[in-house]
């Protein structure tokens, strides 16, 4: 039963990640292969503030969300402005720098044998409540004005701009959006598991989290929040092929890409609203009725 | 007093000059036209005029101010809208959103009240929705407005661009090549819609055209550029008699078809 609580607590830890890269790579169109930095700075600010300063959890975890967010805006504001491909190395580049400061942050992060004694706080309601919380926050944000200009970057940048859009400073808001979640994904996991390496932020971490949103579809929130369902249990269901987690998820991705490279759910949303249509009238207009109301309005 | 003005307007890309000495001055309310044969230049006066490029010469000013320098988004917030010649709608959206993306910017609601879905988020949120159907009904695009932009129909996609470009509430409209695509009928209602457009939302109206007789019809006033320079200027009467400009034409008759097939 707790192995059980723990691999859905780890699925609660994962779900800030991609809530995060979602808004970032599948609603603004921005790839970034560094994410896992954000979670481990999130992590290590939480475990320092609850775990050595006494704070309550509350605080780390609000401190792990605006820690992460700063950090991203200072990275972000010198690459945001580089075009596709550019920014994701940028991203990367970011990703293993902030693993090497934490491999070598002496008695502060505990460097590379690792940080210990993080009081533990994350249990499985209270990991639901956040993801829960997190998710409806996300909606709310995507269906506002933020969420469109995001999209609309995502598009087309030349013609957001035209419409009025500062694209830099977009990019720079879903950017740190996506960092806080990430962040307070980070510091759930350390409260979950007292104890924290830098190598657990490395840069397959930051890959998967991509790949999760790029296997549930671009442009769904749902999509991604059911491919991370998906992808963090199965390795856990088939612990004894552990070592066997990464060519699964380069498995997963490949048949994605060739059998339906638009993901999972491509960019549809499962809605209430779309669900209750698709209950009433199964026999009419299926398709749409099932992912027909997306996430902007 | 102008409503823009380009004053000695220059842009070169390396050793070639795409404008060369532009000057312009347009009125509130005016229709002009500019013309041009292919690669004359014309686009780029757009984009200079809108900040995709800065001038290497000269210099805009909108309502008395320098906008040259300035950045896209800025200038389009001041009241300069755009289309593009190859359509740049936000494909997989829908009429709606691609026409609310332009509306929302009157909106001021903060992050806080996006997350929290406060009353005032719903409020602007609301007008800004319904302000963006009613936008898509006075250009007949009411009953489109759930459709993707991508699955609309050329013509409705062209109009389309031109609903976004209106939803900034400009001042300035700048129309390239609307008529791009289009066989002469479809040429010849798009200019009446055109009009329309100009009797409804009461904006000043450049509009670029390849085809001279298009524009004939609904400009006050042509400007015609060829290789980067302005070869004439003056009403369509005097345009359609002007000896450069059926110069200029007719050296270009020849590769008509290829330029068609580029629009
Ligand atoms: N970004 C750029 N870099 C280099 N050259 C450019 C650039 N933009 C335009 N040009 C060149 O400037 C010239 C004018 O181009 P422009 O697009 O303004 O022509 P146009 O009058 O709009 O032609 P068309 O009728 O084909 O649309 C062309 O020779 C073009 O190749
Ligand atoms: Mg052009």
């Amino acid at each position: 039963m707790a192995y059980i609580q723990g691999v859905m607590i780890i699925i609660c830890v994962n779900l800030m990640g991609v809530l995060g890269v979602s808004l970032l790579t599948g609603f603004t169109g921005m790839f970034s292969f560094g994410h896992a930095a954000y979670m481990a700075l999130g992590a290590y600010t939480s475990a320092i503030l609850v775990g050595r300063l006494g704070m309550p959890f509350v605080v780390g975890l609000l401190a792990a969300a605006a820690f992460a967010a700063l950090a991203s805006v200072i990275i972000g504001y010198p690459t945001v402005r580089l075009v596709g491909d550019y920014f994701a190395i940028a991203a990367l580049g970011f990703g293993e720098a902030t693993r090497l400061i934490l491999d070598n942050g002496g008695s502060l992060t505990g460097g590379a044998r690792g940080f210990v004694g993080v009081p533990k706080h994350t249990t499985l309601p209270i990991a639901i409540l956040i993801v829960i919380l997190g998710a409806i926050l996300m909606r709310n944000i995507i269906n506002s004005r933020f969420g469109r200009s995001f999209v609309a970057i995502r598009e087309d940048k030349l013609a957001a701009e035209a419409m009025g859009i500062n694209t830099a400073r977009s990019r720079m808001l879903s950017l740190a959006i996506s960092a806080a979640y990430a962040g307070v994904g980070g510091s759930m996991f350390a409260h979950y598991l007292t104890f924290l390496q830098p190598v657990m932020f490395d840069i397959n971490k930051s890959t998967e989290l991509a790949a999760t949103v790029v296997f549930g579809g671009l442009g769904s929130m749902t999509g991604s929040i059911i491919a991370c369902i998906i992808l963090t249990s199965i390795p856990e269901i088939f612990r004894p092929f552990y070592l066997w987690r990464m060519v699964f998820y380069g498995l997963a991705l490949v048949t994605t890409i060739v059998l339906r490279p638009q993901g999972l759910l491509g960019s549809f949303e499962i809605t209430l609203e779309g669900t209750r249509r698709f209950l009433t009238a199964p026999f009419r207009r299926r398709v749409s009725a099932g992912g027909g109301a997306r996430w902007q309005s | 007093m102008a409503v823009l003005e380009l004053s000695g307007v220059t842009k070169r890309f390396g050793g070639l000059t795409a404008v060369s000495d532009f000057n312009i001055s347009i009125q509130e309310g005016e229709l002009v036209g500019l013309i041009g044969p292919n690669g004359a230049g014309k686009t780029t006066v757009f984009n200079l005029i809108t900040g995709m490029y800065a001038p290497t010469l000269g210099s805009i000013e909108f309502l008395g101010e320098r906008i040259d320098g300035r950045k896209p988004y800025e200038i389009a917030r001041r009241g300069i809208a755009r289309t593009f010649q190859n359509l740049r709608l936000f494909k997989n959206l829908t009429a709606l959103q691609n026409v609310a993306i332009a509306r929302q910017l009157e909106c001021r609601y903060s992050f806080f009240d996006a997350a929290f879905r406060t009353p005032v988020f719903k409020a602007e949120e609301r007008r800004v929705l319904d302000d963006s159907r009613e936008l898509l009904e006075l250009v007949g695009l009411g009953d489109k407005a759930y459709e993707r932009a991508k699955n609309l129909p050329y013509g409705y996609q062209r109009k389309l661009e031109i609903a976004r470009a209106l939803a900034l509430n400009p001042k300035v409209l700048l129309l390239d090549e609307p008529a791009a695509g289009m066989n002469p009928e479809e040429s010849l209602n798009l200019m009446d819609f055109i009009e329309d457009v100009q009797e409804k939302f009461g904006v000043t109206i450049f509009l670029i055209e390849h085809h001279m007789e298009v524009v004939m019809g609904i400009c006050d006033r042509i400007v015609v550029l060829n290789f980067g320079c302005t070869i004439a200027e003056g009403t369509p009467l005097e345009i359609q008699e002007h000896e450069e400009v059926i110069k200029a034409y007719l050296g270009e008759v020849q590769n008509d078809d290829e330029s068609h097939a580029q629009g």
